[in-house]
């Protein structure tokens, strides 16, 4: 059912709130099997909740999220987990496990997930290390990684399983020019030869519109956009051009709401 | 407008109300997920073993120690007391009954409060800010079977047997003061002892006593880290909480477990 589904993940009518402020209204989402897609959008949008609702992580307060065919919130706790097994997410920040070194952190679902040979894990956990370029690094503990570094061990623990559906939070923030760019290639490199789904949120346009098959633009609450790169960077939406040119003055506004600012300074608030 | 701020008070207390019965039953899904259900994937009885070197062993020393100097308190007190009625071969009896009865049980939950409970707390709230715990499910792995089952029965399991050493390194200490150094007969110390401890009155209740106390002490410890703000500012309220919900509910539990089973009702 899910091979004949073009689509690997779709979001139908989702809506969702933090307290009461509404975070997502109503929106509707595909992303495309086998292809990287981008999710883009200023600051504070909403981008990771978006991941987070996406890997079931978060409860929608209204509407469906289908992943391979599964509604995920009409899961049970222990489908789900089972699930998941299909998904890769590399966090922000990392998230390896502070107690286990690098070799482990990388290994541990293989651990968990497979009754796989000692021999075997450690081919493939050294595979995936040299993929991301830390093979040196297998006897680290994290603390003594880098921030950029953490986030490719990371991503060397989301691929050890082979997921089909991998997604990225944030993945360049903080790499230097090198790893950058090697980690620009791996993505598309991993999408590629390993056919997976990628979905890269990201509010760095340059790298994430040059892998990127499909972009979709969020903000205020809604999908403001969607279509290739080229597509985006010649739209017509002003709150798209705004936001792909990165022009300060536009209907996307760069200051949180707030009173009048020199009402504010005279404190007559 | 004082009729609204009436109004605005009933509402909050409404609202607290709510919060803290939504909470409550949180807690309660949270422990039946953790221990109901299928079990952790991987080895779990390793991750038991781990937990229970750190939650049981580790807090072994403490323990000791202040078993020892409270058996021994207990026994310069219990002397200067019954030498005036000239009952100090009773010291022995008293010694064991308080702390078998009493203090070994709730002694040892409250120093198991303050040294495993909050250092789980904070480790389950390290854990959630660091995306550990969300890193773990998006393997397909439930932390509550992975991470807090483990700590779970770990407390569960050691914290009677602490409790027991507590209470027969209490007896020594007492001992050591009371026949060495105060000079009560030896023999009238163990056979007072001996005869007025029930098993099934003292040493039983008592382990009755600590088991209520260990499911309930690290039952907190682990829902607040679990449930706790992912910030330091909440890791730091979320072990506070820990440290003092637990004593508040240890000592108003021994009343409630003492009043049945010593209450002659």
């Amino acid at each position: 059912m899910s091979a004949e589904n073009p689509y690997a993940v779709e979001l139908k009518g989702l809506s969702f709130k933090r307290g009461e402020r509404d975070i997502f209204k109503d929106i509707d989402l595909s992303i495309v099997r086998g292809k990287v897609t981008g999710i883009m959008g200023p600051s504070g949008c909403g981008k990771t909740t978006l991941l987070r609702l996406i890997a079931a992580e978060l409860k929608p307060s209204r509407g469906e999220v289908w992943v391979n065919g599964v509604n995920l919130p009409s899961l049970s706790r222990s489908d789900l987990f089972d699930m998941r097994k299909q998904m890769g997410v590399l966090f922000q920040s990392g998230a390896l496990f502070t107690d286990l070194d690098v070799f482990e952190n990388v290994a541990f679902p293989l651990r968990v997930h497979t009754q796989l040979p000692e021999e075997m894990i450690r081919d493939i956990v050294l595979m995936k290390l040299q993929a991301v370029g830390l093979r040196g690094a297998v006897e680290l503990m994290p603390d003594e990684l880098s921030g950029g570094m953490k986030r490719r061990v990371a991503l060397a623990r989301a691929i050890a399983l082979d997921p089909q559906i991998l997604m990225y939070d944030e993945p360049f923030v903080g790499q230097d020019p090198i790893a950058m760019g090697v980690l620009v290639r791996l993505i598309r490199l991993l999408n590629d030869a390993l056919g997976i789904t990628s979905i890269v949120v990201s509010h760095d346009l340059a790298e994430t519109a040059s892998i990127a098959d499909y972009i979709y633009v969020v903000g205020d609450t809604q999908v403001l956009g969607h279509g290739t790169p080229d597509e985006l960077m010649h739209s017509d939406n002003p709150r798209i051009r705004q936001f792909m040119q990165g022009t300060p003055d536009g209907p996307v506004p760069f200051h949180f709401p707030a009173a009048n600012y020199r009402d504010d300074l005279l404190g007559r608030r | 407008m004082r009729r609204t701020s009436v109004l605005e008070r009933i509402r909050l207390f409404g609202r607290a109300g709510i919060d803290v019965l939504a909470t409550l039953g949180r807690s309660v899904l949270f422990l039946l997920h953790s221990l109901l259900g299928r079990t952790a994937t991987g080895n779990g009885f390793q991750l038991l073993v781990k937990q229970l070197y750190s939650v049981g062993v580790m807090s072994l020393a403490i323990i000791v120690v202040s078993g020892i100097f409270i058996g021994m308190v207990l026994s310069l007190q219990g002397y200067s007391i019954l030498s005036q009625y000239g009952s100090e071969q009773a010291v022995g009896q008293m010694v064991a009954l308080t702390l078998l009865r009493e203090l070994g049980p709730v002694v040892t939950a409250l120093l198991f409060a303050g040294r495993a409970g909050s250092a789980l707390t904070a480790e389950i709230g390290n854990m959630k800010s660091t995306e550990q715990l969300s890193s773990l499910a998006m393997i397909g792995v439930d932390p509550l079977k992975y991470i807090v089952a483990p700590r779970l029965w770990a407390g569960f399991i050691s914290m009677p047997l602490l409790a027991a050493i507590f209470s027969v390194v209490g007896i020594w200490g007492g001992a050591m003061v009371a026949i060495d150094w105060l000079g009560v007969y030896e023999g009238s110390f163990w056979a007072n002892m001996q005869s007025s401890v029930s098993f099934r009155e003292d040493v039983l209740n008592g382990v009755i006593k600590s088991v209520v106390f260990a499911f309930v002490v690290t039952w907190i410890a682990v829902f607040q880290g679990y449930d706790c703000e992912p910030t330091s500012e909440g890791i730091s309220k979320a072990t506070t909480r820990t440290v003092v919900y637990a004593s508040l509910a240890v000592l108003g539990l021994d009343f409630i477990l003492t009043a049945l089973m010593f209450g002659d009702f």
